[in-house]
């Protein structure tokens, strides 16, 4: 069980506005991580900080064991698939020998089998690809690289739902052959819930969930249906969230949905509903009205 | 996955372990990897290994090394026993439940049972 | 040191590095060498031209562009700011050593078919390459090292500044060279300096470039390290 990243107390500041404040966590070899979180919340200031793009303005970092910046050890095996990716001006064949030549677990075999499978035309010049196709370039050499630290930055930007199920797929299908550290960054949640194995959820720069995914998952449910049966089932239970409306209420309580509590919302005809991933973490991050200032324009 | 606020890993186990009951899965035969699992279902190689492993631990499959995980001998009538203790909290006490709703007597649902039996 | 050779294999699939200055360069003495021909008996037309400084210009833009574009993409792959010097620097040799040896090969094919039988001076540049053949390919390399360095620097400049940055190097540069004349005039140098031109050779001028190249591949990487990629 080691540990492939660790970040402690890292603060990355901006002109006094921290993107980053006092984040403390460890992400273990070997397994798919998810990165959660709003746009601007400091994901990505964080995978930069992992692969030694930033330095923190305080607090360590450190992956396999060492700080990652200049770190020629460390940074050779990496794979940093960013949220827009520069490329050189060349045809999407040249790119990827390019980054053959840069990564030393690059798999030629499978570079290819997702060349075809993203249907990517390899004599067209980067610059003349639509966004969803330079999105599949990124997630071919993320994948291909076969890096023992691999980070996805909201790699599917532009890529239809077919195309999302297929990066998944692959991924999942060469994770299993080849298990590596796989960094999640996304806001889609629920379509990579089945996927993770741990996720960390930012807000503002400061992590509110480090946990198993499966940890996360279904620790709070929502029932619906006429206000009183509703207060009835609720009695003292945590109430997360309520709504009313006329004659009917939704609340969502914060537990686990065992038998009793299935029998209970039969008996008292209420529809049951786990509370999504994607919902707990939309809940655990909020948006405060008077913060209009982001971080996302700070970075460059 | 169905997202019914069971863990993932659970829900593998029980998807094996219905398949050991209506005999798709029979017994001494080769049940597919966890790999195999995590690609079908899109699930975490992890998750599905952790699912594998309730059913391991229950006595219901096992591993021959090098070769795979293997439906055990007897897993049908453990399971068959385990939901059979099951049967009547998670299909009786619902079905006189909503009988009592309806407000169908008890003799009148016991005429519908045996009804059912006729026509199934 | 296999990083910085990655880096430098990078470089060469470049196709925009390695093609177009020669391709410039190529086009550039075709059109002169047509000139050359159609204007054979205008008079006063000296067939002398300056059109090597197309091969130069195009490698110090190309490098220019180049930095900026392989450096965010290579530093997502794993590269250390160090090994990406290192592999540019390694790069940009190998090509200078490359214009040296074909340059030197044309200066002398033009010398002894006589300017292409045409009687013309493309790659016999006066004063500067009126040198023995062992000390050109100093005179040709030398230049299109410290070309590359200079386009890679100002490339460096806008990642670690931004363009506001390059603005304030642009007015500073230009506050420094007016008081660098002023200076002199000051000292009443002109003629000292005026001496120091005549007596300048080409080979202490490559010399003078060489340290100038070296500067600025020290002060490439100085931007680099700080520069937000």
């Amino acid at each position: 069980m080691t540990t492939a990243v660790r970040v402690d107390r890292v603060s990355r500041r901006y002109h006094g506005l921290a993107a980053v404040d006092d984040v403390s966590f460890s992400l273990e070899a070997g397994r798919i991580h998810g990165l959660l979180g709003r746009n601007g919340a400091g994901k990505t200031t964080l995978m930069r900080l992992a692969t030694g793009l930033e330095r923190p303005s305080s607090g360590t970092v450190e992956v396999f064991g060492a700080d990652p910046f200049e770190n020629e050890d460390v940074l050779r095996r990496t794979c940093f698939v960013k949220e827009s990716q520069t490329y050189p001006d060349l045809s999407v064949r040249r790119v990827l020998a390019s980054a053959r030549l840069l990564q030393p677990g690059w798999d030629e075999g499978l570079a290819q089998a997702l060349v075809t499978d993203f249907d990517l035309p390899l004599k067209r010049r980067v610059r003349k690809l639509s966004r969803g196709m330079r999105s599949a370039l990124g997630i071919v050499i993320g994948l291909a690289s076969r890096a023992p630290l691999t980070l996805f930055d909201e790699p599917y930007l532009g890529l239809d739902a077919p195309s999302r199920t297929l990066f998944y797929d692959r991924l999942l299908a060469d994770f299993a052959d080849h298990p590596r550290t796989v960094v999640l960054s996304t806001h889609l949640i629920d379509e990579v819930a089945d996927l993770l194995e741990r996720v960390v959820v930012v807000d503002h720069g400061r992590v509110v969930i480090d946990a198993e995914a499966e940890d996360v998952r279904g620790t709070a449910y929502t029932v619906v249906g006429p206000v009183g049966p509703v207060a009835e089932f609720v009695g003292r239970r945590e109430v997360v969230a309520r709504q009313d409306v006329g004659a009917y209420a939704s609340a969502t309580v914060r537990g686990r949905v065992h038998d009793p509590e299935r029998r209970l919302a039969d008996e008292l005809s209420l529809d049951l509903t786990p509370v999504s991933l994607q919902e707990l973490v939309a809940h655990a991050t909020t948006v405060r009205a008077d913060d209009t200032r982001t971080t996302q324009g700070v970075d460059r | 996955m169905i997202d019914d606020g069971r863990p993932i890993f659970r829900q593998i186990a029980e998807r094996i372990a219905a398949q050991i009951l209506d005999g798709t899965l029979g017994e001494e035969s080769q049940v597919p990897s966890t790999n195999e699992f995590a690609a079908i279902h899109r699930i975490n190689p992890a998750t599905a290994a952790k699912g594998v492993n309730e059913l391991v631990d229950a006595g219901v499959l096992y591993k021959k090394r090098g070769i795979g995980m293997f439906v055990a001998t007897g897993a049908r009538d453990r399971l068959l026993a385990e939901r059979r203790a099951q049967f009547a909290a998670e299909y009786v006490e619902p079905m006189l439940r909503e009988a009592a709703r309806l407000g169908i007597h008890p003799d009148e649902l016991r005429h519908l049972v045996t009804e059912q039996e006729v026509t199934a | 040191m296999s990083r910085a050779v990655a880096v430098a294999g990078v470089h060469t699939l470049d196709v925009q590095q390695t093609i177009w200055p020669w391709a410039i360069l190529a086009t550039s003495f075709v059109v002169n060498v047509v000139l050359w021909v159609a204007l054979s008996g205008v008079d006063g037309f000296e067939k002398t031209t300056g059109g090597l400084t197309s091969l130069y210009a195009t490698a110090l833009f190309v490098a220019c562009v180049s930095v900026a574009r392989q450096l965010p993409f290579t530093l997502g792959l794993g590269v250390t700011r160090r090994a990406f010097m290192g592999g540019s620097l390694l790069y940009a040799t190998a090509s200078s050593a490359l214009v040296g040896v074909v340059l030197t090969l044309l200066n002398r094919v033009e010398e002894v078919t006589d300017g292409f039988g045409q009687g013309g001076r493309f790659f016999r540049v006066p004063w500067l390459t009126d040198v023995p053949t062992y000390q050109l390919f100093a005179v040709y390399a030398v230049p299109m090292l410290f070309a590359l360095a200079l386009g890679a620097f100002l490339s460096g400049l806008y990642a670690r500044f931004g363009q506001t940055g390059v603005l304030v190097s642009s007015l500073v540069g230009v506050v420094v060279a007016t008081a660098a004349v002023l200076l002199v005039t000051a000292a009443d140098g002109w003629a000292a300096l005026g001496q120091w031109f005549t007596e300048l050779t080409p080979m202490s001028l490559t010399g003078w470039l060489s340290l100038l190249a070296g500067a600025s591949l020290a002060a490439t990487y100085a931007v680099l390290r700080r520069a937000s990629v």
